[in-house]
C-alpha cells in the first residue's frame, strides 16, 4: 500500500547559545536522519525519552518547525517544497493534538470559537453551518452543545483534551499527529481519551502518528512502533514483533521497564544506567554505546546501519549485521 | 520628581497572563475587592471631577489678575489662597489639572497603540527583534527626563510637542514590556494550533497573541499615566511646558518657588495635587497588577 505520510532523512539542527551576533553557537542535533512511513488508516507509535526529538519530528511533519534537511511527503506530495499559500491549503488534511491540555486552548476564546477557528480560516462552511458543526463535534467527543459558550478554564484536563480533539477534527483531516495526548492526564482519564481516539479512527478512517514516552500506552493504540534515541530511530517494527522480540538493547530496556500488574511474574532484567547524553555533542558511532550493556568496539567507531530483519522490522544496531538475523 | 521616574527604566519582565484567566466580570469583581485599587480609583475620580468641573468649582478665571488681593493665604473666600498676581490658586490648580490629565491621556493612548505595535512585531517576528530592540535600547539609554527635555527643547513649547516628547521617551519602555509577554505567548500551544490550522500572521497576532499579552500592558499604562503627569510637571517647572500664563502644575510651582517663605501655599498646593494624582495612579496600577498579573505580587 502506498504510504500516506513518508519521511526521508528528516533532520533538525538547532543553533543554541552564543554571542549577540551568532558567534560561538553550538549545534543541537535534535533530530538526525529520521525516515519512516505511515500507511493510511494505520497508527504509528513513536516512543523515546524526554528530549530524544520525538516532538520535533511530529512538529516537522506539519511544518510547525522547518526541517534542516530531508523530505516530508504527504499523499505523494513533498510538503517542504510547497509555497506558503499551498501549504496553508494542505493543512486541512493534517492536524495535531497537543500534550498540555492547559496550554493548547486560548484562554480568551469560547470553546465554540476555538473549534470554529479552523473552519473560519479555510472558509469551508458559512457562519451558521460552522456553529452547527462545532456543536456536532462537541457531541462527538463526548461534550454537550451548551459547553460551546464556556471558556477553557471551566473544564478539566480530560475535557480540554476532548476539546483539542474536536478542534483537530474540524476540517475532516486524514492524518493527526497526537503529541503525547494523554501524558498530562490522570490514568483513569487516559483510557477514555485513548478509546475516543480509537473510535474516531475506526469511524473516520484516520491515520495517526502517536507520540508518547510510555510504552504501555503506545502498545494499546499502535499498529507499528518506532523507538527513538537521541535524535535517531533505533528500531521500528510491527507492534507484536517489537514487544515480543525487541531487537535493539535500548528497546529491550524500555520494555523491561514497563510496570506490570503481575508483581511476581518473572521478568528479564535489562537495566540501563546513566543519563541520556547531550544532543549538543552526541557520542561517536552508535549513539547508545555509552549506556549499552552489549557494547562492542565497533559501536564506538561506526554508526550502525539500518538492517531489515523479518517482516519490515528494522533495527540500527551492530548486534544484527545486515542479512544475518533474518530468523532472530 | 525625577527620581521616581527612574523606576520605569528597570521595567519588570512581566510574564504573560496565566492560562485559566477568568472572565471580564470576575476580574472587575476582584478589582473592586482590592482595597488600594478602590482607594486609588476614588482619588483619581476626584482629580478627574476637579478637572472636568473646573468652571463650576471655580467661577473665577484662572488668569484674572487682582493686584489688591496678592499673596492671600487660604481662606473661605480664596480656598487655596492667591498668588503673586492675586490670581485664584483654586482656579489655577483645577485648570492645570485639565492640562495634566489631557497630556497624560494622550501619552497613554499613543503608547498603547505604538508601544503595543512595536513590541508585538518585535516579539512575534524574531528577525525584526534585534534591530528594533537595539534602537529601543539606544533611546532607553538616556534618562527619561533628560531625553524629554532635549526633545521638548528641540521641538519648541506647545502642548502637542510636549505629548510627542513624552511619547518618544516612553514608547520604547512600553514596547519592551509588550515584547516580553508576546515572546511568552507566541510559544503557547494554542498559537501552534492556529498555525497548524492554517492561520496567517495577522490572525494569530490579533486573536491569539495580543489578547493574551494585554495584562502587563494594562498595568504598565496605569503607571505610565503617572509618569507622564510627573514628567510633564517637571518640564513645565523647568520652563519647557505650556507658556505662562496658561496654568500648569509645573509652572505654578516654578513661579511660587520665589515666594516659598512668604506664601508657601503657592507651591504646596499644586505639589499636593501632583502627589495625590501620582499616588492614585500608582495604587490603581498596584491593584491591576495584583489582579491581572498575580505572579508579580510582592509578598507582604
Amino acid at each position: 500500500m502506498t504510504p500516506l505520510v513518508r519521511v526521508e532523512g528528516l533532520t533538525k539542527h538547532f543553533w543554541v547559545g552564543g554571542g549577540p551576533f551568532g558567534t560561538g553557537q553550538s549545534r543541537l542535533r535534535a533530530v538526525d536522519d529520521v525516515s519512516f512511513a505511515v500507511a493510511p488508516g494505520e497508527t504509528l507509535g513513536l516512543v523515546g525519552e524526554s528530549g530524544c526529538g520525538k516532538t520535533t519530528v511530529g512538529r516537522m511533519l506539519l511544518r510547525l518547525i522547518e526541517p534542516t534537511k530531508g523530505t516530508v511527503e504527504f499523499d505523494g506530495e513533498d510538503l517542504l517544497r510547497l509555497p506558503p499559500d499551498k501549504m496553508r491549503e494542505r493543512r486541512r488534511n493534517m492536524q495535531i493534538v497537543f500534550q498540555d491540555p492547559y496550554g493548547a486552548l486560548n484562554p480568551r476564546m469560547t470553546i465554540e470559537d476555538i473549534i470554529k477557528e479552523p473552519i473560519e480560516i479555510h472558509g469551508t462552511l458559512n457562519a451558521k453551518d460552522a456553529r452547527r458543526r462545532a456543536g456536532e463535534l462537541l457531541a462527538r467527543v463526548g461534550l454537550a452543545h451548551e459547553h460551546g459558550r464556556r471558556y477553557p478554564h471551566e473544564f478539566s484536563g480530560g475535557q480540554r483534551q476532548r476539546i483539542g480533539i474536536a478542534r483537530a477534527l474540524a476540517l475532516n483531516p486524514r492524518f493527526i499527529v497526537c503529541d503525547e495526548p494523554v501524558s498530562a492526564l490522570d490514568v483513569s482519564i487516559q483510557a477514555q481519551i485513548i478509546n475516543l481516539l480509537q473510535d474516531l479512527q475506526d469511524e473516520l478512517g484516520l491515520t495517526y502518528l502517536f507520540i508518547a514516552h510510555d510504552l504501555g500506552v503506545v502498545k494499546h493504540i499502535s499498529d507499528r512502533v518506532a523507538v527513538m534515541y537521541l535524535g535517531k530511530i533505533v528500531e521500528i517494527g510491527d507492534k507484536r514483533a517489537l514487544y515480543s522480540q525487541p531487537l535493539h538493547p535500548y528497546t529491550q530496556a524500555l520494555i523491561a521497564a514497563v510496570p506490570e500488574a503481575k508483581p511476581r511474574a518473572e521478568r528479564r532484567k535489562a537495566v540501563i544506567s546513566g543519563e541520556i547524553p547531550s544532543a549538543l555533542n552526541p557520542p561517536k558511532g552508535c549513539r547508545f554505546h555509552t549506556r549499552c550493556p552489549h557494547v562492542m568496539p565497533i559501536c564506538r567507531e561506526t554508526e550502525p546501519p539500518v538492517t531489515e530483519t523479518a517482516g519490515r522490522h528494522l533495527v540500527a544496531c551492530h548486534l544484527y549485521p545486515a542479512g544475518g538475523v533474518a530468523a532472530a | 520628581m525625577a527620581d521616581s521616574v527612574a523606576m520605569l527604566d528597570g521595567a519588570p519582565q512581566i510574564a504573560a497572563a496565566a492560562p485559566g484567566r477568568s472572565t471580564r466580570w470576575d476580574v472587575a469583581r476582584r478589582l473592586w475587592r482590592h482595597r488600594s485599587f478602590r482607594f486609588g480609583l476614588g482619588l483619581f475620580a476626584i482629580v478627574i471631577a476637579a478637572a472636568a468641573f473646573a468652571p463650576w468649582i471655580s467661577p473665577i478665571e484662572p488668569n484674572k489678575l487682582a493686584m489688591r488681593a496678592r499673596f492671600l493665604p487660604p481662606s473661605w473666600d480664596h480656598l487655596f489662597g492667591t498668588d503673586n498676581f492675586g490670581r485664584s490658586q483654586l482656579a489655577r490648580v483645577v485648570y492645570g489639572a485639565q492640562l495634566s490629565l489631557m497630556i497624560g491621556t494622550a501619552v497613554v493612548v499613543i503608547n498603547a497603540v505604538f508601544g503595543a505595535l512595536i513590541g508585538a512585531l518585535a516579539g512575534y517576528f524574531r528577525q525584526l527583534d534585534n534591530m528594533v530592540m537595539r534602537v529601543n535600547d539606544a533611546v532607553m539609554a538616556f534618562p527619561a527626563v533628560l531625553l524629554a527635555i532635549g526633545v521638548a527643547a528641540v521641538l519648541g513649547r506647545s502642548t502637542p510637542n510636549m505629548i510627542l516628547a513624552l511619547s518618544v521617551v516612553y514608547i520604547p519602555r512600553t514596547a519592551r514590556i509588550v515584547r516580553s509577554s508576546v515572546i511568552v505567548v507566541r510559544q503557547m500551544e494554542y498559537v501552534q494550533a492556529a498555525v497548524a490550522a492554517g492561520a496567517g500572521h495577522w490572525r494569530i497576532l490579533r486573536r491569539h497573541i495580543l489578547p493574551n499579552s494585554m495584562a502587563p500592558l494594562m498595568v504598565q499604562l496605569s503607571f505610565l499615566f503617572a509618569y507622564a503627569v510627573l514628567t510633564e510637571a517637571t518640564l513645565s517647572f523647568l520652563g519647557l511646558g505650556a507658556e505662562p500664563p496658561t496654568p500648569t502644575w509645573g509652572n505654578i510651582m516654578a513661579e511660587g518657588r520665589q515666594y516659598m517663605r512668604e506664601a508657601p501655599w503657592i507651591i504646596a498646593i499644586p505639589g499636593a495635587a501632583l502627589a495625590i494624582t501620582v499616588m492614585a495612579l500608582n495604587l490603581l496600577g498596584d491593584g491591576l497588577r495584583d489582579v491581572l498579573d498575580p505572579r508579580l505580587r510582592v509578598q507582604q
